[in-house]
Parts: structure tokens; sequence; C-alpha cells
């Protein structure tokens, strides 16, 4: 008699050698990325309804000293996600009360990112980590971060809110979801990095 | 002779000693201007904190409090001890401040930078201003605007670096720095001047 465990039939067991179960084999001609563009053209209507108060950069900044906090920054790049994605939890970014004043500590979350970011994207590895003539996040002198600004009809401008990734990005079916967790070092109300080419 | 009336004295004070050593710690951390080491604008605090702030006060960095830390007197005096120069008007029936004590603040100076070069260069230029110009001790004198006009001596005590994984993840540079001060307590009182009469008597003469 045999064991508990012994096929009958092997491939039910080691089904990948039917072919028929395998990794996907070209991502990007997968339905979901096929269908990317439309996913994006669908998620423009809440935005064009005024649904997404909030516009959201990823920002790569470097500093003219050695280190990050010596000489003066300026913006190496800013990359707006596009279509506007949701936030949902603005609201878990609290105040709280220091001896330095009133203070902005928690997180975020931020979902329905386009499928066309990366995961190196999203964390600021992109555009280039490690290109010694750039300033990028490869170097003590840059910093990479998000910067999150409402959208309101009357002045004065917001305060762009400075938070980082504090998770890796989740693709979902549709789209990415990340968790920012809130910075220090906002930028004041209209106030601009020195712009120049990275 | 009538004396002076009290309201008429030039000094007075509204904070108590220790909250007047304080306000003029944060009125002189928060005039400070820091080297930035590239010929660039200088470094400023944006705000200093003379006590906890309120939901007002939205943190703008670097910013700075001054603590209230645990404050002693010294023992009592014997005798009373008057402080020269502060008798209004001189030699007339009037006021005065009388010490009774010394008072002694440990101030705790807690700052918050965004990035740890910017945080040195806070401590370097807080540790230099803390050195008397041309007198190489660790002491400066500042007056008490809010309490008599009297003068305060400060010091540098020690210091340290607050660094952790959560607040790096945050860019939440911050340092604490404990400052010695010390200051006369004192109190206004009424100061009469002393009628020094002389009088001359011979003995053994008799009148002719």
């Amino acid at each position: 008699m045999p064991a508990d465990r012994t096929p009958v039939l092997p491939e039910l067991v080691v089904p990948e050698q039917t072919g028929q179960v395998h990794p996907e084999r070209n991502v990007r001609d997968s339905l979901i990325y096929d269908l990317a563009p439309d996913i994006d053209e669908i998620r423009q209507i809440p935005v064009d309804l005024g649904l997404r108060p909030y516009r959201v950069f990823m920002v790569h900044v470097a500093w003219t000293g050695k280190r990050r906090g010596e000489g003066q920054p300026y913006e190496t790049s800013r990359r707006e996600i596009l279509p506007m994605p949701k936030i949902t939890n603005m609201d878990a970014t609290t105040f709280m009360l220091r001896g330095y004043g009133l203070t902005e500590e928690g997180g975020i979350a931020v979902t329905d990112i386009s499928l066309q970011f990366t995961e190196d994207d999203l964390t600021g590895k992109t555009p280039d980590l490690t290109d010694p003539e750039v300033a990028r996040t490869g170097r003590r002198n840059a910093e990479f971060f998000w910067e999150v600004v409402e959208m309101r009809p009357t002045p004065p401008q917001t305060i762009p809110r400075r938070y980082v990734p504090r998770s890796v990005p989740n693709r979902k079916a549709t789209g990415w979801r990340i968790g920012l967790v809130k910075q220090t070092g906002d930028r004041a109300r209209g106030q601009t990095f020195n712009r120049t080419s990275a | 002779m009538d004396r002076m009336p009290r309201e008429s004295y030039s000094r007075s004070a509204s904070q108590d000693v220790r909250a007047a050593m304080g306000s003029a710690l944060a009125r002189y951390i928060e005039g400070l201007s820091f080297d930035t080491g590239d010929g660039g604008q200088p470094l400023k605090f944006a705000a200093v904190f003379s006590e906890w702030p309120s939901y007002l006060d939205r943190n703008v960095d670097p910013s700075a409090c001054v603590l209230p830390g645990s404050w002693k007197y010294g023992p009592a005096l014997l005798t009373p001890a008057f402080i020269e120069g502060t008798w209004e008007p001189v030699g007339m029936p009037g006021w005065g401040l009388w010490k009774t004590a010394e008072a002694e603040v440990e101030f705790e100076l807690s700052l918050r930078a965004t990035s740890p070069a910017e945080r040195e260069r806070l401590i370097l230029g807080i540790e230099d201003a803390f050195q008397t110009t041309g007198r190489e001790v660790n002491r400066i004198l500042l007056e008490l605007p809010t309490y008599y006009g009297l003068t305060a001596r400060y010091s540098l005590l020690s210091g340290r670096v607050i660094d952790n994984e959560d607040q790096a993840m945050r860019e939440q540079r911050d340092a604490v720095l404990t400052i010695s001060a010390q200051a006369d307590k004192v109190v206004l009182q009424p100061v009469t001047p002393l009628a020094l009469n002389i009088t001359i008597k011979s003995v053994g003469t008799s009148p002719s």
C-alpha cells in the first residue's frame, strides 16, 4: 500500500511540469499594463471633478557643501505624481506641541499611484542613484523627499508638507500604495529652492 | 526730610529672578548669528522660546527653547547686604536693593535643527557665544531688564546630542545644552542715610 503522500499523478504535485503555470513572462505585455493608460484616464475623472485636493511631488535636493545641511540647497529634480493620487488620511499627520513650537508628526498613505512609476521612482532611487557627475541620492549632499501641497482656490499659498517613505511601496492591482512619514524642514509659503539643471 | 515715593524708583521687576534669567538668555540666543562656513547668509534661530510654547507658536526650524530647570537659593545672609549703585536718590532718604540670597538656575537650552551639519554649526556658535570677548573664560554677563536691571552670570555646563532611529528618519536633529546662571535675589527696601554728628567736648579746662 502506498504511503499517504505518494502521488498517483506526479504532474499534480509539480504542476509547472505541465507548462500551464509559470511566472509572468513579459510584464509589459500583461493585461494590467495594457490597461494602465486607460486606468490613468479613469483616475483623471475624480481629479477633474475636484475630488483630489492634494498635489504630490517627488523632490531631489542637493547641497553645495559636502553633505546635507552644508552650503545652500538647490533642487535637482521635481516630478509630480500624475494623475493626482489619493490621500485618505491626511489627519494622521498630527500636531504635537514641543519645546520648539507646534510640530507636525505622524504619516499618511498615498494610494492610486499610476503604474507608470516604479518602486525605485517612489523611493527616490531614480533618476540616478550613482552617477558621480549628478547630485542624486547616492551622494551625501543629496536628499530625497515627497512634498504634499493642498490645492486651494484662495491665497495665501499652502505650506508644502515634507514626507519620506516609511514603507516599501505596495503594488496593488491597478496602482501603487505607499506610506509616508512626516519630516521637519517644510519650505515656507512660496519659498523655492534655487533651480539648476541637474 | 520726606522719603522719595516708591513709585519714583527707577528700577522695577516684572518677573521673578529665575524667569528674568530665562528671558534674558532666550533673547541673547535669539540674537546670535551663526556662520554657515560658505560665505552665505548667516544662520539664525527662527525662534527661541523662553518658556514652553503655545498652540499658536508653529515650529520653524531651527528653533530653540530655554526650558525651565530647577533652581535654588543660596544660604541666607547673616547681615543685610546693600547693593551699591542702587540707592535712589543717592545720599537722601529713598530706596535701594538689598540682596537676600543668590539664585542659581540650571537652564536646558533645547534646540532643533534639520541636519547634523546645521546642528553642529549651531552648537559651535553657542559655544563661542559663551566666551567673554577678550577674556578667555567660559562665562558671560547679561543684563536682566525685567528684574531691576541687575546682571546675571551664565556659563555652559554640559550638552548632549539626541539622535535615534526615529528622529533621524524625520530629520529631527536635536541637542540639549545645560547652562548655569546665577543672579542676586533682591528686595526693594527703604534706605536711610546715616547722619554723622561730631561733637567736640573739651575736658579739664575751666572757663576763664
